[in-house]
C-alpha cells in the first residue's frame, strides 16, 4: 500500500511537471496538445506499455518527459537534447538531436536501452511544418511519428553549425 | 528502383507494381526477402542452404518452404510455369534469377544497387570456370547463357560512365561549394514528405502519410484501400462526439507508426502515439485497437460544458 501511494504521488507529480510546462509554452499557435500517450504495442503478444510524455521543442534544447503508467506505474525520466538541424525544403528541417544528458528510471528497461543508445549516437530527426506552431517529428532511428507544438518556426530552428563529433 | 519483368519492386511495402497494369501484388515478408537476395546475386545459383539461411535466418523451415516460396514468386512475376524463364531452378545445386529479366532505372537512390552490381561483373563469366571473386556459396552459371554475358558487359560500361560521371560532377560541385560561404543549405535529399488521403465523404478526419520518393504511387493506394474502413468508423465516431481528429502514419514491414490528436469543440486536444509492432498481423485487430485508443481517449479529455 506504501509504495502504491508513493506511486500516486510520483503520478501526481508527473501530471502538475507535463501540465506546467505544455502550458508554458504560451508562444505556440493552434490547438495546443495538453496530453500525449505513447503506446507500444505489440499485436502478436498482446504486449502493451503506455506512457506519458511531453516534448518541449526550441531552436537552442529539446526536453523530453516520459514516463511508464501501464501495466506499472513508473517515475518520469528526463532527456535533454540540444538540436542540430538544417534547412531540407520549405518545409521542412532534418538533422540530430544530440543527446546532453539524462535521468532515466532505472527499472524502465526499454528507456534505459534508448538512454544507451543515445550516447553512443545521436538522434536522427526530420521536422516536417503542418502549420504555424505545430510540426510533425520523424525520428529516423525508429521510424516514429509525432506531432509536436513548436515555438519557433522552421527557418529559426534550421541555425546549426555542425559540431566537430556529430552522429551523421 | 527495380523492375524485374515489369514489376516494379517496393521494399518498404512488399509489394510488386505491374508498370503497365499499375496492379499490385503484396508479398509475404520472407517471399519478398528471398526475392531480394536472389535479385542481389542475379545470374549466380544459389544453394538452397544459402538460401534458407539468409531469408528464414534461424528459423526452423519444412524441406518445403524453399521450393514454395520460389513457386510463389514464379506466379507473382508471371515467370512461364514450363518455361521458368526469370527464376531458374539448377537441379542438386539451387536457383538463379536471371539478369535480363531485370531492369534498374535510373534513381538517385538506386547506387547502392548498380555499386553492388558493378562490384561482381566476374561471377557472371558464363564459362563453366568457378569465379573466384564469387561468394563461397555460389556456383557459375551454365555455359549456355552467352547473351547475358553481353548484356552483363554492357551494363558494367554503362555503370562505369555513370560513376565517372558522378564523380565529375561532384569534384565539380565540391569545388564550387568551396568558394561560396555555406551559411544555410538546402539538402537535395528531401527525405520524406506528408501526403494526404483525400476521402471526399469524411471531413471531420485529416489522413496523412509519410512518404518517401521510392514509395510507389500504387503501394500507397493498396493503404489507402485499407485505411479507408478505419477511417470511416472514426469519422462516425468524431461525429457522435463532435471533435475532429488528425492521423499521420508510417507503416514499414514489421511496424506502424501513427501519430493522432483528437480536438473536441470546445478546442482541447489530446494525443496518443502508437507504435504497432506485427502490425500485419491482423486487419481487423488492428482497425479495432485504433478505434479503441481513439474511443478511450475521447472519452477521458476533458468534457465541454
Amino acid at each position: 500500500m506504501k509504495c502504491r501511494s508513493v506511486n500516486k504521488l510520483r503520478y501526481l507529480l508527473l501530471t502538475l511537471l507535463i501540465s506546467s510546462v505544455t502550458f508554458s509554452a504560451n508562444a505556440i499557435s493552434g490547438d495546443k496538445i495538453e496530453h500525449t500517450e505513447q503506446i507500444h504495442y505489440d499485436m502478436k503478444t498482446g504486449e502493451e506499455n503506455v506512457y506519458v510524455l511531453d516534448i518541449s521543442e526550441s531552436r537552442d534544447h529539446i526536453d523530453a518527459l516520459v514516463a511508464e503508467v501501464s501495466p506499472t506505474l513508473k517515475s518520469y525520466s528526463e532527456f535533454h537534447f540540444s538540436p542540430c538541424l538544417e534547412k531540407q525544403s520549405n518545409k521542412s528541417v532534418s538533422g540530430t538531436y544530440h543527446m546532453e544528458s539524462s535521468r532515466v528510471e532505472e527499472s524502465d528497461g526499454r528507456l534505459s536501452q534508448i538512454e544507451y543508445f543515445l550516447k553512443l549516437q545521436d538522434l536522427g530527426v526530420q521536422l516536417i511544418e503542418l502549420k504555424p506552431g505545430q510540426d510533425l517529428l520523424f525520428m529516423k532511428q525508429n521510424g516514429t511519428l509525432m506531432t509536436i507544438n513548436a515555438k519557433d518556426s522552421l527557418d529559426q530552428l534550421a541555425n546549426c553549425t555542425p559540431p566537430a563529433k556529430s552522429g551523421q | 528502383m527495380i523492375i524485374i519483368n515489369n514489376w516494379k519492386m517496393d521494399a518498404s511495402r512488399c509489394t510488386l507494381t505491374h508498370q503497365g497494369t499499375g496492379e499490385t501484388l503484396r508479398l509475404g515478408e520472407f517471399h519478398f526477402l528471398l526475392l531480394e537476395v536472389l535479385i542481389t546475386h542475379p545470374d549466380t545459383v544459389l544453394s538452397r542452404e544459402f538460401l534458407i539461411a539468409e531469408v528464414w535466418k534461424n528459423r526452423v523451415v519444412g524441406s518445403n518452404s524453399l521450393p514454395t516460396a520460389i513457386h510463389a514468386l514464379r506466379l507473382a512475376l508471371g515467370d512461364d510455369a514450363k518455361q521458368k524463364d526469370i527464376i531458374k531452378t539448377i537441379p542438386k545445386k539451387g536457383y538463379f534469377i536471371d539478369s535480363e529479366f531485370i531492369t534498374y532505372p535510373q534513381d538517385e537512390n538506386d547506387s547502392a544497387v548498380a555499386k553492388n552490381n558493378s562490384e561482381q561483373p566476374e561471377s557472371v563469366e558464363v564459362d563453366s570456370k568457378v569465379d573466384a571473386l564469387s561468394p563461397s556459396y555460389a556456383v557459375s552459371v551454365p555455359a549456355s547463357n552467352k547473351k547475358t554475358a553481353a548484356r552483363r558487359s554492357r551494363n558494367l560500361i554503362l555503370y562505369t560512365v555513370s560513376i565517372l560521371a558522378i564523380v565529375l560532377g561532384a569534384i565539380l560541385w565540391h569545388s564550387q561549394s568551396d568558394s561560396v560561404p555555406d551559411n544555410k543549405t538546402v539538402n537535395n535529399d528531401a527525405g520524406p514528405q506528408i501526403k494526404y488521403y483525400d476521402f471526399p465523404e469524411i471531413k471531420n478526419i485529416t489522413f496523412g502519410y509519410l512518404h518517401r520518393k521510392e514509395t510507389d504511387a500504387a503501394g500507397a493506394l493498396t493503404i489507402k484501400n485499407k485505411a479507408y474502413p478505419i477511417a470511416l468508423r472514426l469519422s462516425k465516431l468524431m461525429t457522435q462526439h463532435d471533435a475532429t481528429m488528425k492521423i499521420y502514419g508510417y507503416p514499414s514491414i514489421s511496424k506502424l507508426s501513427l501519430d493522432f490528436t483528437i480536438t473536441n469543440r470546445c478546442h482541447h486536444t489530446w494525443q496518443v502515439v502508437l507504435t504497432i509492432d506485427n502490425w500485419q498481423h491482423d486487419a481487423k485487430k488492428l482497425n479495432d485497437y485504433i478505434y479503441h485508443h481513439a474511443e478511450r481517449t475521447l472519452n477521458e479529455m476533458p468534457k465541454c460544458e
